[in-house]
């Protein structure tokens, strides 16, 4: 099937996923040349953008001023223009170059996005790993959330725009895809970055991979760094499990400060949340200031466990030969943490973070999120850090 | 309703993760897990440590505490949720109490409050002084504190023991398993010092 042959079966493509809503412009006419800037290839990722998408170099039909809508069991889901669409040899893919793209999510828009180019499936591709609907934008993504003013819930998730090169939109799991990355697009009902790490603001997160899926777990990997006015974390892994609502980390080793007067350090850290419990394995040393002493407590295992009213026990199991131990030193040994110079701050709520923002950066895009913000999430090959600020950040 | 359910656990883990005080858990600038019955423990190492939320202690397994003023080795050492009675079993108990005082037994109990401390189980307590060392051997010595500080001893038999309770002058006092560094037996905490016996004629 080309695209010719589309556009004379009424725009319908296989009678339920693609319309063509409207051939507006010019018309269409057979490509002989593009110039370079055009025929330029989009940065390419293996496994999601072949290096020739837009290698434009057969007589393939080209559409100027395109629009087509993408709908999913009756209910709109991509509306997008393009100034030029092209439908591939195998007719299973149309190109597209400068798009505008709107979101919808119960028949109301929910986003919108720009872009360099475009490209849609068609059918399952097994080759590309994409399935029919998936929507891949490259070069420049902008995209923007809408706030939904008539509905207070969704009011007061707040707006978010995001830049980064690759996105990719899909049914499948909610992936937007980064060439360098992912950014996983969240359910409205999920919460933001903020409350799940700490049920406060954190001031700076940073790690190599940052991942957070459709159901709000996320997985931080790769010289993990957490910083918050109560809480310090570095290690190698972070990541929480919202349906065992289980927190763990894991270093070599890990560090985990609080305020001024607490530090310790572990192989693995689990916080089961539900259950209360915490274990730090792996040579666990606990260090407690307390009247300008240091006590250091060494075990094989560490466990804190609250009951139904929220006291706290305690129990340590083995350790340097076979025995616990707690003693005292002179110092806390330097950690990769910077103690903060004020005493810990208790854990504030994300919900009333308003007028606050998250900024996210990373090696190849940026990503600006307001904290009330519930569906994003990101990771880059490189470092990406989150941060607050007080003032959103102007995208460049 | 999802965003509840995550923010209440992570605030639970910013209060956890600092190891509270035995018996102290919601005071300020609380001494760790190093203090209990009153005393900051210099070293505790045993096999197993289990505090309850309540502010019950139990120390298993080849179980050594110091503090300035007292060391304990034992099998079991707890410590109930007052912090008040302090207890330890072993085969036997090692007490050592500043420089002067030594003792053994099955069974010891200390009343952090009133500074009473009950040993049975062949008790023996060595107390040296420039004297020489008093050897102090009965069915159960019991040891009390006065409003002034000052230690009475009672030593009485063993029900249904026909041994009658001893008293002697010895050339000095076995060794410690382990010798101590010398440390001045201060009180801490306001506890009465444990076991400081009169000199005895």
């Amino acid at each position: 099937m080309s695209l010719r042959d589309l556009t004379q079966q009424g725009g319908v493509l296989g009678g339920t996923t693609v319309l063509l809503a409207a051939l507006l412009g010019v018309g269409l006419w057979m490509l002989m040349d593009l110039p370079d800037s055009e025929a330029q290839p989009a940065t390419s990722s293996p496994g999601t953008l072949p290096e020739d998408i837009f290698d434009l170099d057969s007589e393939q039909i080209i559409l100027e001023d395109f629009q087509t809508e993408i709908t999913e069991q009756d209910e709109t889901q991509h509306r997008i223009s393009a100034s030029w669409a092209r439908l591939n040899e195998s007719d299973e893919i149309i190109d597209m170059k400068g798009l505008s793209v709107e979101f919808y999510s119960d028949n109301r828009p929910r986003g919108e996005a720009t872009s360099g180019y475009g490209r849609i499936w068609l059918e399952d591709s097994e080759e590309d790993g994409r399935s029919r609907n998936d929507l891949l934008l490259s070069e420049t993504v902008r995209y923007y959330t809408i706030k939904q003013e008539d509905d207070e819930e969704a009011a007061q998730q707040g707006e978010w725009v995001l830049e980064t090169p690759l996105m990719l939109f899909t049914s499948d799991d909610s992936t937007l895809r980064s060439d360098k990355g992912y950014v996983k697009q969240m359910p409205m009902e999920s919460g933001a970055l903020g409350s799940v790490f700490s049920g406060e603001y954190f001031d700076r997160v940073r790690a190599d991979r940052i991942q957070y899926d459709a159901q709000g777990s996320v997985a931080m990997r790769g010289n993990v760094r957490y910083e918050s006015q109560a809480l310090g974390i570095v290690g190698q892994s972070l990541a929480v499990d919202t349906a065992s609502k289980v927190i763990q980390g894991a270093g070599d080793p890990l560090w985990l400060h609080r305020g001024v007067d607490m530090q310790a350090q572990c192989g693995k850290f689990v916080y089961d949340t539900e259950a209360g419990r915490i274990q730090l394995t792996e040579e666990p040393v606990v260090y407690q200031l307390a009247e300008g002493k240091v006590q250091r407590i060494r075990a094989g295992v560490v466990n804190m466990m609250e009951d139904e009213s929220g006291r706290l026990g305690v129990s340590l199991r083995g350790g340097p030969g076979g025995r616990f131990e707690i003693d005292r030193i002179d110092e806390v040994p330097d950690s990769p943490i910077v103690l903060p110079r004020s005493a810990p701050k208790p854990a504030e709520a994300a919900a009333d973070s308003e007028g606050q923002f998250l900024v996210g950066r990373g090696e190849r895009f940026e990503i600006k999120v307001n904290l009330a913000a519930n569906t994003f999430d990101t990771w880059t090959e490189y470092t990406a850090i989150l941060e607050k600020t007080e003032q959103p950040v102007i995208l460049p | 309703m999802k965003r509840c359910l995550l923010i209440i656990p992570t605030c639970l883990l910013l209060a956890a993760v600092v190891v509270p005080a035995v018996g102290a858990q919601e005071e300020e600038g609380s001494a760790g897990l190093g203090s209990f019955a009153g005393m900051d423990f210099d070293k505790i190492r045993a096999h197993q440590l289990d505090l309850s939320p309540d502010g019950r202690i139990n120390l298993v397994g080849e179980v050594d505490i110091e503090s300035e003023t007292l060391a304990i080795k034992a099998d079991v050492v707890t410590s109930d949720e007052t912090g008040d009675v302090l207890k330890a079993k072993g085969s036997p108990v090692r007490i050592r109490q500043g420089d002067t005082v030594r003792a053994e037994c099955r069974d010891f109990t200390y009343y952090v409050e009133s500074g009473k401390s009950i040993l049975e189980g062949s008790p023996v307590i060595y107390q040296t002084t420039e004297e020489g060392t008093t050897k102090v051997v009965g069915g159960i010595i019991i040891l009390t504190k006065d409003e002034e500080g000052n230690t009475g001893i009672s030593v009485k038999m063993d029900p249904g023991s026909k041994t009658m309770p001893t008293i002697e002058n010895i050339k000095s006092a076995p060794k410690a398993s382990a010798p101590q560094e010398k440390k001045p037996a201060t009180k801490v905490n306001d506890s009465p010092g444990l076991i400081r016996l009169p000199a005895l004629e």
